[in-house]
């Protein structure tokens, strides 16, 4: 197994390599670049927006459709040389230690501390960029994904063993209601009836929390102002934070959770009734075990491979799920960072966040699988 | 104790300086003179900056037309005009009155006569004015302090100028200045608050940097804006300067001279004190001007690529010197003026370190190589060697060696020196000067600065990983905390130089928020849930918010023509809408068309059609502006004629442009005049073989009309493109799409990427466009846009080579408009260039927005918000009436 492991772990520098590559050139593809948007500003002048150039390593065009390459090829080459032989963590511009994890603190016998590059925009490394924002998003994400797997499970095994029943109908129906609404527009919908009508009846009832001012009749970011700040970790907030906390992720499980349920849901059902309707499982009725032994034992731990499969791929979704309802819900997550460096053309960043998404991809597929070897005996890579 | 004192020294001083001075450009006085108290100057260049009182004085007298007319005599001279700073006559008890007064020789002969400054009846001194025969010329004083508060009058030149002296209250937590501003109405004060409590604003975006000099985009330049200040500020009702920093200013007679007074006392907001004309030096000519830093506003202060000079004159003068007169001065004068004390350290020009000082010596000693070699080249071989062993000293950097090998350079170079003869005074000069440097040598090394900063350090100064303790500013807030992507926190500098006429220190708010909302829907929602203060809605966002206003009569006051105000009493919201705002959208035909297909006969038939005024006034007749403001904007927007923007006070207000009204039979006929038909009885018309050979301009006629085909194959038909993604130019073209169909000509809408559209227009590749630029009180700053020569000339860029005759008038109205200071000319001026543009129509103008603008009922002193400054206007003066949003 642990020799398996090594392999994947060998095979996935190449994948990486190839996807980096591939990455790059594509976002490339898009006409325009960073500066673009200076140029319609009719108070900046030819030679500023040269000097700005130059200060940003964009002089040189990249336009792989119009065949304008060496742009490209030296900014994808500043990106993977720092990523890949960078040995120091110091800002190289300002001589400061940058403030962030990093591997050469950590390892310090690897010399290696990748570099990814820094924003256009706001002159910063990639990396404090990212790190700045995963703790919020993870506060976003986590409870959803459980949300997600922990209802859609038990809901597809409840439709499965009760095939066209009335409970089945309705899961399906709301389902595929979750499916086919948009999340942002869901998300919009909740928030205005949240404004225009819960909240003030709530306050109306004498609920403090609900009135003006207070954490209930918030909507959209993660906390109220008052709130926002201070230590991401939920180990070191007050009371009052986490109910405010609570109180603004429901919306955000409930939105973004609807629609991975409804899919999630519609497999693992499709999986149960494929299961259930195979010989063996004739047999274990046949034999007299109960059916609590049937449909957990044997029809469901067959079943959950494709689950296990899924929940690799769903590890990028973590970081860069819900890209316009977090938008939408106003939450500080790295998707939104992602979103705004797509628009502002800010290719270190872009590149980066990309390969962390395809890295996140690579880890959860091999995760599956040594998941799947595990659950499932007769899987084995050896 | 004597409590008022005026600079009565300096004004004796300048008495003489001014007897003396005729015909020596004012440029060339000692600077060590303590205050530029006398310039002289013409009475018509002034009206910008009338004090309020005197422009409405002006215009009761607009029926006079001769501008000269005089207000009162000093002997034979005559008194023209007195400027008082500030035009508000407010001024704190320890504050700076100045006063230019314009005195005229009437008569044939020289004059002398003595101008005496009165306050309360008595004399605080004089100086005297020596005019040539028919001059006219300024004289400046100051008031610096009075003995105690109360109504004061100023008497001078026979002029009398009523002064209220306002006592200022104790500090909260700080200090007030003694030379505090104290704000007043045309400030954006309308009534006196009460301090506390904060407020909270949402912003589409968190800021990317947060120094203000290479701040590029307003998310950032919002915030930066609240920290900082600038030596000139601009009135909200009329975009005149008004004293920021600088308290006082005079304009050369040539008017390529601005001398500022600064405002005395004024802390940083870390404390330190106090700003002086070395912080005005070091942000124009160290920061902006330094071509090593990213400055995001050093086009405004270039005049036709000649840098605008300062000057320090003392701690509390600086001096403006423009190559040219340039009238637009004054916005280049409102940049946030920086702590030297903080960032010097960050610029790389001044910091050179050991090694930028040796390149420096080796440098000096290189240029003047041959001119050393003559005196004794046996000493300058010795120096090769010396300089050589100091090199390696500071590659290794290495003190002791530095020190040893500093002293052998500098007895050489003393040994040089001793050696040279009187008269090579400039090689002396230079030799001490290469003296000074070895000494910096060994300074530098001994502080551990061997290389000097990166250029770049300075981009990269004040970033959003910067604690707060280092940004340090002049303005009403100073910075607490940035939670990525959530909120900015900004707290009351209590350093800060203004109050209001109570003596109450501004700002009245403890804390500002900026609420990081990028939905626009979100931010509506929040302002719905009173999560935030203040909102700039969008026109579909209005009704719903006037939903709450029961009665129109009752519960809207209309303030003037353009400012609407109502109550929404049910959610307790204040509304307003104030007049177009700046920027326009308009419709833009390529008449460099061809360029999109060179090889394609076709395009150069539509080019010919494009560049024919009467094809473009015929569009103009089709634009159906009525449907557009109804159906697209609510209603809540006017249409827009002039390529200046409607607010704009060089706006074109007798509207003598001219207009084309939505006709589609006016637009058909005048198409048919010449010559585009439908031949083919397909609905669309044809580029017509008639049109082509008779009505085309005749430097667009082919002469062989065989490469274009049968006429019937030339259908009118082109792309009208907009940035996908802009729900309002989306709708506005497929409008302008449908009304072009029903006159025969056929529009194809097409929604473009931003980034591939902006490619386009400055390619000249584009058929159609709508389109918007920003627009702003300033028509010059159109300039990019209108010279020929511009950027973003992009309707037709070959202009620059072959000029159209009214083009060619446009450029020289666009220098003419930077040059001249009579206001009434400048705006003469740019009437006619609206007209122009009006007549021969490079862009249609379709309509400009009204400015929106919803906030809490109870937010204090913001009926006055006006399009320019957006939802972050008075930030200083916002206050809450309520008192519970006061704890």
């Amino acid at each position: 197994m642990l020799s398996y492991i090594v392999r994947r772990l060998i095979y996935m520098i190449p994948t990486l390599w190839v996807i980096s590559v591939v990455a790059f050139f594509v976002v490339q593809l898009a006409p325009g670049d960073f500066l673009t948007k200076y140029k319609l500003n009719e108070r900046i002048s030819q030679e500023t927006l040269q000097h700005i150039a130059r200060h940003l390593g964009l002089e040189k065009p990249c336009e792989p459709l119009e065949g304008q390459w060496s742009g490209c090829v030296e900014r994808y080459w500043q990106w993977l040389k720092g990523v890949l032989f960078s040995s120091e963590s110091i800002d190289p511009q300002t001589g400061q230690r940058w403030q962030v994890w990093s591997v050469s603190t950590r390892f310090p016998f690897l010399h290696w501390n990748p570099d990814f590059g820094f924003s256009f925009e706001t002159n910063q490394p990639v990396s404090v960029l990212f790190w700045e924002r995963l703790p919020l998003t993870l506060l976003v994400t986590v409870p959803t994904f459980l949300f997600a797997w922990l209802v859609s499970l038990p809901l597809g095994i409840y439709a499965a063993t009760r095939q066209y029943s009335l409970g089945d109908t309705i899961f399906t129906i709301l389902g595929f209601a979750g499916l086919s609404i948009p999340n942002f527009f869901l998300a919009l919908v909740l928030m205005y009836w949240l404004v225009t009508s819960l909240t003030p009846t709530l306050c109306g009832w004498g609920l403090g929390f609900f009135c003006p001012g207070n954490p209930g009749a918030s909507v959209g970011g993660l906390f109220v102002q008052e709130h926002m700040g201070g230590s991401p970790w939920p180990w070191d907030w007050s009371l009052k934070k986490w109910l405010d906390y609570l109180w603004h992720l429901w919306p955000a499980v409930l939105v973004i959770g609807s629609s991975s349920i409804a899919g999630l849901m519609r497999v693992m059902r499709g999986q149960m009734l494929d299961i259930l309707s195979s010989q063996y499982i004739m047999t274990a009725r046949a034999k007299g075990l109960s059916e609590r032994v049937v449909i957990y034992k044997h029809a469901l731990r067959n079943a959950l491979n494709v689950m296990i499969t899924l929940f690799g791929q769903s590890l990028p979704g973590l970081i860069g799920g819900a890209l316009i309802t977090a938008i939408v819900l106003n939450f500080p997550t790295v998707e939104r960072l992602f979103y705004e460096a797509l628009r502002a053309y800010d290719d270190y960043l872009v590149q980066t966040l990309l390969m962390f998404f395809a890295i996140l991809l690579l880890i959860g597929n091999l995760l599956a699988d040594i998941l799947l070897a595990w659950v499932d005996p007769r899987i084995r890579y050896d | 104790m004597m409590k008022h004192w005026i600079v009565l020294a300096t004004l004796v001083g300048l008495g003489i300086l001014l007897g003396g001075c005729q015909g020596v450009p004012p440029g060339i006085k000692p600077p060590e003179l303590p205050q530029q108290e006398k310039q002289e100057q013409e009475r018509k260049e002034q009206e910008k900056r009338e004090a309020e009182r005197q422009e409405q004085e002006e215009k009761a007298k607009a029926s006079e037309p001769s501008p000269e007319s005089k207000l009162s005599t000093v002997g034979t001279l005559e008194v023209v005009r007195v400027e008082v700073f500030p035009s508000s006559r407010l001024v704190t008890r320890d504050g700076t009155v100045a006063f230019n007064i314009y005195v005229r020789n009437p008569t044939a002969n020289e004059v002398a006569e003595e101008i005496a400054l009165v306050l309360d009846g008595e004399r605080l001194g004089s100086q005297k004015a020596q005019l040539k025969p028919g001059e006219t010329r300024h004289l400046h004083f100051q008031i610096r302090g009075f003995a105690k508060a109360g109504r004061k009058i100023v008497e001078l030149g026979g002029q009398k100028v009523e002064i209220s002296v306002i006592e200022p209250q104790p500090a909260r937590g700080g200090v007030i200045p003694i030379d505090a501003k104290v704000v007043s109405v045309p400030e954006g004060l309308s009534e006196p608050g009460l301090p506390g409590g904060k407020i909270v604003v949402a912003t589409i975006s968190g800021p990317k940097t947060l120094n203000p000099v290479v701040a590029q985009e307003t998310s950032s330049t919002d915030v930066t804006g609240l920290m900082h200040a600038g030596l000139i500020e601009t009135r909200w009702e009329d975009y005149t300067p008004a004293p920021g920093l600088a308290v006082a200013w005079e304009l050369s007679p040539d008017k390529k001279e601005l001398t500022l007074h600064l405002r005395r006392g004024v802390r940083w907001s870390d404390g330190t004190c106090c700003f002086s004309a070395d912080d005005v030096l070091f942000t124009y000519k160290d920061l902006h001007l330094n071509p090593e830093v990213n400055s995001a506003g050093r086009d405004l202060l270039y005049v036709e690529g000649q840098p605008i000079e300062f000057l320090k004159i003392d701690d509390e003068t600086v001096k403006v010197i423009m190559p040219k007169p340039f009238r637009p001065i004054f916005w280049s004068l409102t940049f946030a003026i920086l702590p030297k004390h903080k960032l010097a350290d960050k610029v790389a020009k001044l910091n050179p370190g050991a090694k930028g000082y040796l390149e420096g010596l080796k440098k000096v000693l290189e240029d003047n190589r041959r001119a050393l070699q003559e005196i004794s080249g046996e000493k300058v071989a010795e120096l090769d060697r010396r300089l050589s062993a100091l090199s390696d000293a500071v590659n290794t950097q290495q003190l002791d060696q530095v020190r040893a090998s500093v002293k052998a350079v500098q007895e050489t170079l003393q040994a040089l020196q001793a050696a040279v003869t009187e008269e090579q005074a400039e090689l002396i000069a230079t030799l001490h000067r290469a003296l000074d440097d070895t000494h910096k040598i060994v300074e530098q090394a001994e502080a551990n600065k061997w290389a000097g900063v990166s250029p770049e350090l300075f981009n990269n100064t004040w970033s959003l990983g910067t604690p707060a303790s280092e940004f340090v500013g002049l303005g009403p807030y100073r910075f607490v905390r940035y939670d990525v992507d959530q909120q900015v926190i900004l707290e009351r500098n209590p350093y800060y130089w203004k109050i209001d006429p109570n003596g109450v220190q501004l700002p009245y708010f403890d804390q500002f928020v900026f609420l990081i909302v990028p939905n626009l829907d979100t931010a509506f929602l929040k302002f719905k849930a009173g999560e935030i203060d203040v909102l700039g809605p969008r026109p579909s966002d209005w009704p719903q918010l006037m939903e709450g206003v029961r009665d129109l009569e009752r519960d809207c006051v209309q303030k003037s023509s353009d400012v609407t105000i109502c109550l929404n009493s049910v959610n307790n919201w204040k509304l307003i809408r104030n007049g177009p705002t700046f920027g326009e959208t308009y419709l833009a035909f390529n008449q460099d068309v061809e360029k999109v297909a060179p090889d394609k006969p076709f395009y150069k038939a539509l080019q010919a059609v494009f560049r024919h005024v009467q094809f473009r006034k015929a569009m103009a007749h089709a634009v159906d502006k009525e449907s557009i403001i109804e159906n697209i904007y609510n209603g809540l927007a006017v249409p827009q004629w002039s390529p200046v923007s409607i607010p704009s006070p060089y706006y074109d207000k007798s509207e003598s442009f001219t207009k084309y009204e939505y006709s589609l039979q006016r637009a058909a006929q005048l198409l048919d005049e010449i010559g585009l038909k439908d031949v083919d009885g397909d609905g669309v018309r044809n580029i017509t073989d008639e049109f082509l050979k008779n009505f085309a301009n005749p430097e667009d006629r082919p002469t062989d009309l065989a490469p274009f085909g049968p006429e019937k194959d030339r259908e009118l038909e082109f792309v009208l493109a907009t940035n996908s993604g802009n729900q309002i130019r989306e709708r506005i073209v497929s409008l302008l799409v449908n009304d072009f169909a029903k006159i025969g000509v056929k529009a194809n809408a097409r929604p473009m990427d931003f980034n591939a559209l902006v490619n386009q227009l400055t390619t000249s590749t584009f058929e159609a466009m709508v389109l918007g630029l920003t627009g702003s009180p300033e028509p010059n700053n159109g300039s990019n846009v209108w010279k020929t020569n511009g950027r973003l000339h992009f309707w037709r860029y070959s202009s620059k080579e072959k000029p159209p005759a009214w083009e060619k008038r446009v450029d020289e109205l666009f220098d003419l408009g930077a040059t001249t200071f009579d206001e009434d000319e400048v705006k003469r001026i740019y009437k006619e260039f609206q007209q122009l543009v009006s007549e021969n129509l490079p862009y249609i103008y379709l309509v400009n927005q009204q400015f929106l603008y919803a906030s809490k009922a109870e937010l204090g002193n913001n009926e006055n918000f006006k399009p320019n400054w957006g939802v972050l206007a008075f930030a200083d003066t916002l206050w809450w009436k309520d008192e519970k949003r006061r704890q």
